[in-house]
């Protein structure tokens, strides 16, 4: 074995990095770049406190939650397409551009 | 009389009439052109406390205090945007406490495709085929 196999290093990207690779990540990317492009320093959002994996998602994209779970007026779609009133539980999440 | 709407264009036209929070929306698409996900863009506001003010409510609320200015406090910000404005408005109001900023909503991706980032990237590692 070389001395050069013994220094070769598995390149291991990070979460972040990982994240911004699928779909939703890509998305989330475009949003923020398109947030710089037009001046603004932050973007924020709001997202279900029991949707998990899409504040998984917004967590490796660089998004912070900020304040307390609070509820809003919303809407649930059925299987059908109905729609229907209810109430929902929110977080909030920030990131700086 | 004919001037009338000519003034109103000029004036503060640009501000009250246009729409002054902006919205885009991105597509996520598949190697075969098929959408797999869609997530929308605007501008909204930001209240003391935290809440979100969506465009159409923050459209009204800017342009309600922005019309309570003087005609020659309003001219130098007839071509300004949400940002710009919002922040003259919350320097000149007291009762104005509001802040510009890019909501991110309605992010949706086709459920087949969701948690694709880390498995594909193994996938490639590994040397197999990525669909």
């Amino acid at each position: 074995m070389t001395s050069r196999n013994l220094h070769t290093k598995t390149h291991i990207p990070s979460l972040a990095s990982n994240a911004a690779r699928s779909p939703g990540g890509k998305l989330c990317e475009s949003v923020i770049n398109g947030a710089s492009d037009w001046g603004y320093p932050t973007v924020v959002l709001e997202v279900e406190s029991s949707n998990f994996p899409a504040i998984k998602l917004y967590t490796k994209m660089g998004f912070e939650r900020v304040g307390e779970v609070y509820e809003k007026d919303g809407v649930e779609v059925g299987e059908g397409g109905t729609v229907e009133d209810r109430i929902v539980e929110l977080v909030r999440m920030e990131r700086e551009v | 009389m004919s001037r009338t709407p000519q003034n109103f264009l000029s004036s503060f036209g640009e501000v009250l009439g246009a729409r002054l929070c902006l919205s885009d929306l991105y597509l996520a698409k598949s190697e075969n052109d098929s959408i797999v996900g869609v997530c929308g863009m605007e501008v909204a506001l930001l209240s003391p406390s935290g809440e979100v003010v969506k465009r159409s409510d923050a459209d009204k609320l800017v342009k309600r205090k922005f019309s309570t200015l003087s005609p020659k406090d309003r001219r130098p910000l007839n071509k300004a945007g949400a940002l710009e404005l919002t922040t003259f408005l919350r320097d000149t109001f007291e009762d104005f406490d509001y802040t510009a900023t890019v909501l991110l909503s309605n992010l949706a991706v086709e459920g087949e495709q969701r948690g694709k980032g880390i498995g594909a990237l193994l996938k490639f590692q590994r040397g197999l085929d990525v669909p």
